[in-house]
């Protein structure tokens, strides 16, 4: 087994050599620099994209295309329901607003 | 999101850099590497004694943290930290998986009589004599050995970083830097060194 060194010298010249290692930075080859680049491009989140355009701010406003199919679906239901509720059902001032709707429903009850 | 000028990335925080990256910053990767790439790179290869090995590690390290940057929690783990023992932890892996690391406690001291492979190298290179004689030490003491001694980490980070206690991490580096000394010593002139410094 190894002995404990009593010449101070030998202490000091490993320091040495420890201090000679500190100083030299590993090289990194260019070639792995750029592989690790790609890594890190590959597996990097891709970022939320900034609206280009009124209408990509307006989009994104409403909460992004997922929110505004749905608004468009929504919207779209409402005025079926505006239509096709029957006329008998509707409040007197609303049946005046929608004067198309007893002509439409009229027209259906003659088809059948 | 908005590119952050180079200069202001250099000296934002590894935590800054992290998250930056995981937001999209194109810049924050780069920065990241180069300020740890080297001294990671550096202590692969000087626990594995193998240069493409130890690029090996260094990618698969940070392939690793790219991955868990979206995770990343700051103020948790420090990354440079975290760097360090995933490389550590690689590399013990390799060793294993190479069959020749050594446990903890099983440790050997190297005999005094152990002839020089070591002799042979040493003729011309300090710092090959440095490595070759690094790579004599068990696994564990050598990792503890250059993250002290060379990548200048205290007690408690290489504690931290190699999952063990302080006084374990005391006690590899006294023993890995007595049995380096009792290598090493026998080649100061050899070496060039003049032995009255």
């Amino acid at each position: 087994m190894t002995h404990p060194s009593d010449d101070p010298t030998d202490d000091r010249f490993v320091n040495r050599l420890f201090e000679a290692a500190r100083a030299q930075p590993e090289p990194v080859p260019a070639d792995l620099f750029a592989r690790m680049l790609a890594d890190a491009a590959r597996e990097q989140p891709r970022a939320a994209l900034a609206p280009s355009s009124v209408w990509a701010m307006v989009v994104q406003m409403l909460g992004g295309r997922g929110a505004l199919a749905g608004l468009g679906a929504a919207a779209a239901c409402g005025l079926a329901l505006g239509f096709m509720i029957p006329v008998d059902l509707m409040p007197e001032p609303t049946v005046d607003l929608f004067p198309v709707a007893e002509g439409l429903i009229a027209l259906l009850d003659a088809g059948a | 999101m908005p590119q952050m000028p180079f200069d202001r990335l250099d000296t934002t925080s590894d935590d800054g850099l992290l998250a930056l990256f995981a937001s999209g910053d194109p810049i924050a990767a780069r920065v990241l590497m180069q300020r740890h790439l080297p001294r990671v790179l550096g202590f692969a290869r000087r626990t594995l004694g193998e240069a493409a090995e130890a690029e090996d590690v260094a990618q698969d390290a940070f392939l690793r943290l790219w991955r868990i940057a979206p995770d990343w929690k700051p103020g948790q783990a420090q990354v440079s930290t975290w760097l360090w023992r995933v490389v550590a932890n690689l590399c013990i892996d390799r060793l294993r998986r190479r069959g020749r690391s050594t446990a903890l406690d099983d440790a050997p001291e190297v005999a005094d009589d152990a002839p020089g492979a070591l002799a042979g190298l040493i003729a011309t290179d300090r710092a090959a004599a440095l490595d070759a004689a690094l790579l004599e030490l068990p696994d564990r003491q050598r990792q503890a050995v250059i993250l002290r001694h060379i990548e200048g980490l205290s007690n408690p980070e290489i504690a931290t970083i190699l999952e063990i206690g302080v006084e374990a991490v005391e006690s590899l580096t006294a023993r890995g830097k007595r049995t380096l000394t009792a290598r090493l010593a026998p080649l100061k002139e050899a070496l060039g060194y003049d032995t009255s410094f």
